[in-house]
């Protein structure tokens, strides 16, 4: 009897305990980064994670769950591949589901939780899935064997079928499956090498692709859900203050509004649709206690933490002799440089629906991070048992380390539970812009020593930079904060001498994760001075740089490939170039920006090179779409980008004051893969640091001014 | 009451008159195509053409559109633009790639055979994810499947 197997029942039914295997499995971690991480979680192929994750359809297709959240970096695809790969399913019969909330199955097991961020999707579920592919296939082929009465090695698994070539027969994996749920999962099955991978490393397409050209595809802000009412929310424009006071009657004259709830630090408006809660929402005049923050901005945070770098702060580094090689050298070069605030900008402003039902709450909208949503929500509902909170993730409009956030659905669902509908809450763009979870502002000073001969010989610097690891566990006493210093201290580059000192300055502004994290500002500070140290060696800026990057023999390779790609020394007559390397969440990656800049310094982009070595992949065009869309965000960040703060709030309020690069300011974007390794590195974010000093040092060939602060646009850089 | 016709359809819609028609399709007729970005006409998440013309809707009162012809991106059915858009894999986290396909739609409706410099102008919608080269390389395929269709 052939019958539609579910998920549920598929090898389910064997009186037999299910042999488990634990797959221990190896992703390098950086000490600072496993310091935060802990080491990965294992991952055990027993018959519920494979249940969680496969269902054997009747037109052998197989549907496939995906662990990570789709925020465009297409991850949603390329989990299901690795799985697809050692299954031996073709691209056609794969189908590709967004994983319910279930952390024993889903959980990313680098960071302990459901949650996709850090680029780190490919790099937990590399090995687990592959061996959860693999283990399954055998199990299928063992079926077969079993039920022909033959031996495994005359079983040939291929395209959803295991066949008998001897004997011409043939059994779907679904016609299997009643036989394998009897059977004991195999345990030591060998991954397929490299070399025989048929999907993996190939240009597939992503699953979501045509709903995305189509408008099929279901984002947060879509969801409808039967009784719902739609909201907006002002909350406290001054992080920490609460709502003192307001009139509701303003907005419950404007026709379609409901209600106007109260929260202890935000004033929502409910309605029929969106527009009348806006204007509902815009007609009240909320009066707040503003708390401690009103009295920062952006003037008194930059001094206290200029101030700061005159003082001793925590050691990140001290290697070799610093003091002696800055006494030592012919030449130091010393440079301050800063970077401001911040914002994620997702196009898609944060939104959240949501069911408070007293004993179970539902939620639905894009996230990267349900299970934090849940576990925070256990903590603010503590009437409803954890389990009993559900979360429906939708397609994210841009995610950036911005949707991990629990603010919106916990907002959604008190206000749920105060007027006893479900809840469909949408930030407008300026309660978006005005209440984000900034990149944080830093400044930092540094010092290269060099010697007769134009070689470093010494490297060192101070930073202050808010805790963006604080923001995360909620305890500004953090231990160590690696997110301060990452692309400062990393090994792509040595130094005889190394030293570098952080501090974590608490003005109160928020912050958080942002695509890049450390790295993306962090990176310009050193890419940047590095092009001043090889100026002041009188050394070309890659050759420069191949010393400092030479024990490695990728970053060798990378450099060369860069420069011969590039036509580097050799730009079109009346162009510049600009060069950046940096490594980055186990990738490096080498950008090349050719130029032209005006006298009113005005910058044409006229082509980006781009050399990445990721390790090993499994798409190469979803590689170059992300060093595409990370060196975008990059140079909207080193143009544009800027968050400044008024007694406490936030200046800008819409894109008109905080700009976004647009497709007449991006040239052709040539990307080269590096041949790959053996364990994968990070796509999503690497391509974006290297992007703001390669730029920089590009407008420096061709002025002669170097640009110590972001965004450009201040000291009067414009896009042709 | 507001009489708008969407698609070919018309619609009676109690909603206030100076609801943004994307607000109107999306609140009142379910078409979640055109997206919310800015409400300002800066990001073009909710482009729409109404009588031919690609128009930022957040800001277009609905009662401004009463009598015209609106089209939104459900619409479509396996246009060109849309069928380049898969080829080349444009969309990523794909939020504004209605508001772009529909700006695209606009382009190539009044010119055939846009140059780069032409993608350029036309297009001002913003992007994140910056999906733009792909968008410039899917915008020419359109354009040559369009006239390969009309010779």
């Amino acid at each position: 009897m052939k019958m539609e197997v579910s998920r549920r029942e598929f090898l389910q039914g064997s009186g037999s305990a299910a042999a488990s295997l634990v797959i221990g499995f190896h992703v390098p971690l950086k000490p600072a980064r496993a310091q935060f991480g802990g080491p990965p979680e294992p991952f055990v192929v027993d018959r519920d994670m494979v249940n969680a994750y496969l269902t054997f359809n009747s037109d052998e297709t197989v549907s496939i769950v995906s662990a990570a959240a789709e925020l465009g970096q297409g991850s949603l695809t390329s989990l299901p591949m690795l799985i697809a790969e050692e299954l031996e399913l073709a691209l056609e019969q794969v189908r590709i589901e967004q994983a319910p909330l279930n952390e024993s199955a889903f959980k990313n097991r680098l960071f302990g939780y459901q949650t996709t961020v850090g680029t780190s999707a490919v790099r937990w579920a590399f090995d687990p899935l592959r061996q959860l592919g693999a283990n399954t296939r055998e199990l299928l082929r063992n079926a077969a064997a079993v039920t022909w009465d033959i031996p495994l090695e005359e079983t040939v698994a291929d395209r959803g079928r295991v066949t008998h070539p001897a004997s011409g027969r043939s059994l779907s994996y679904f016609e299997l499956g009643e036989t394998a749920a009897g059977m004991e999962i195999p345990t030591d099955v060998p991954l397929k090498p490299q070399s025989e991978w048929r999907i993996l490393g190939t240009p597939f397409p992503r699953w979501d692709t045509e709903a995305k050209s189509t408008a099929t595809a279901n984002y947060g802000i879509d969801m409808q859900v039967e009784g719902m009412v739609v909201a907006t929310i002002a909350a406290t424009p001054v992080p920490g203050g609460t709502l003192r006071s307001v009139d509701p009657e303003p907005a419950l004259s404007v026709n379609g509004v409901e209600e106007v709830v109260t929260l202890d630090d935000a004033v929502v408006v409910t309605a029929t649709n969106y527009w009348s809660a806006k204007k509902g929402l815009d007609a009240l005049d909320p009066q707040w206690d503003l708390g401690p923050v009103a009295a920062r901005n952006s003037e008194n945070i930059r001094e206290e933490m200029l101030h700061l770098l005159d003082q001793p702060g925590n050691e990140a580094v001290n290697e070799g002799d610093i003091e002696s090689a800055m006494q030592e050298a012919a030449q130091v070069v010393t440079a301050t440089y800063e970077a401001p605030y911040w914002a994620h900008a997702t196009l898609e402003p944060l939104n959240a629906t949501a069911d408070y039902r007293g004993d179970s709450i539902e939620f639905w909208l894009g996230t990267q991070s349900p299970g934090r949503i849940q576990s925070m929500c256990a903590l603010t509902f503590p009437e409803v048992p954890q389990e009993n909170i559900i979360v429906n993730n939708q397609y994210l409009g841009g995610g950036f380390g911005r949707r991990g956030d629990p603010m919106a659905p916990e907002q959604a669902a008190l206000v749920s539970r105060q007027v006893g509908k479900p809840v469909k809450l949408i930030w407008s763009r300026e309660e978006d812009m005005t209440h984000g979870a900034y990149r944080p502002k830093s400044v930092i000073r540094m010092e290269g020593s060099l010697d007769g001969e134009g070689r470093v010989t010494g490297f060192r610097g101070r930073i202050a930079v808010q805790s963006t690891l604080a923001s995360l566990i909620d305890n500004p006493d953090v231990p160590f904060d690696p997110f301060a210093t990452e692309g400062l201290i990393d090994d792509d580059y040595r130094f005889p001498a190394l030293n570098f000192e952080y501090h974590s300055p608490r003005p109160g502004i928020p912050v958080g994760f942002y695509r890049g994290v450390g790295f993306i500002h962090n990176t310009f500070y050193r890419e940047s001075f590095m092009d001043e140290l090889a100026h002041a060696a009188g050394r070309d800026p890659i050759e420069f740089r191949l010393e400092l990057a030479g024990h490695r023999e990728r970053n060798v390779l990378l450099l060369n490939t860069l420069a011969e790609r590039s036509n580097w020394g050799h730009p079109a007559p009346g162009n510049v170039q600009g060069v950046a390397f940096a490594y980055s969440d186990e990738s490096t990656v080498g950008e090349v920006f050719e130029a032209s800049v005006s006298d009113d310094g005005r910058v044409r982009l006229h082509k980006i090179t781009c050399v990445c070595d990721v390790g090993v992949y499994m798409n190469p065009m979803m590689i170059e779409h992300q060093m595409e869309s990370a060196i975008t965000w990059g140079l909207t960040s080193a143009m544009y980008g800027e968050i400044l703060i008024d007694n406490g709030a936030t200046r800008q309020r819409n894109f008109n004051e905080y700009e976004l690069v647009r497709i007449s300011h991006i040239p052709e974007i040539d990307t080269v893969i590096l041949p790959p390794t053996d364990t994968p590195g990070s796509g999503g974010e690497c391509g974006a640091p290297p992007a703001p000093p390669a730029l920089a040092n590009a407008i420096c060939a061709a002025t002669g001014s170097r640009l110590r602060s972001m965004p450009f646009r201040i000291h009067g850089i414009s896009f042709a | 009451m507001i009489t708008l016709t969407v698609n070919g359809q018309t619609h009676q819609i109690d909603a206030e008159p100076d609801t943004p028609l994307l607000w109107v399709l999306r609140d009142f007729l379910g078409h979640n195509g055109a997206k919310y970005g800015c409400g300002i006409a800066y990001c073009g998440a909710c482009t729409v053409h109404v009588d031919g013309n690609a128009v930022r809707s957040c800001i277009v009162p609905a009662s401004a559109a009463e009598g015209s012809d609106i089209r939104t991106i459900e619409d479509l059915d396996n246009h060109p633009v849309q069928q380049a858009w898969i080829e080349h894999q444009v969309p990523q986290c794909g939020y504004c790639q209605s508001g772009m396909i529909m700006a695209a739609k606009g382009l190539l409706d009044r010119n055939p055979e846009p140059s780069d410099a032409d993608i350029d102008a036309a297009i001002t919608n913003v992007c994140r994810c910056g999906t733009y080269t792909r968008i410039r390389t899917a915008i020419h395929t359109a354009a040559a499947t369009m006239r390969e269709a009309r010779s």
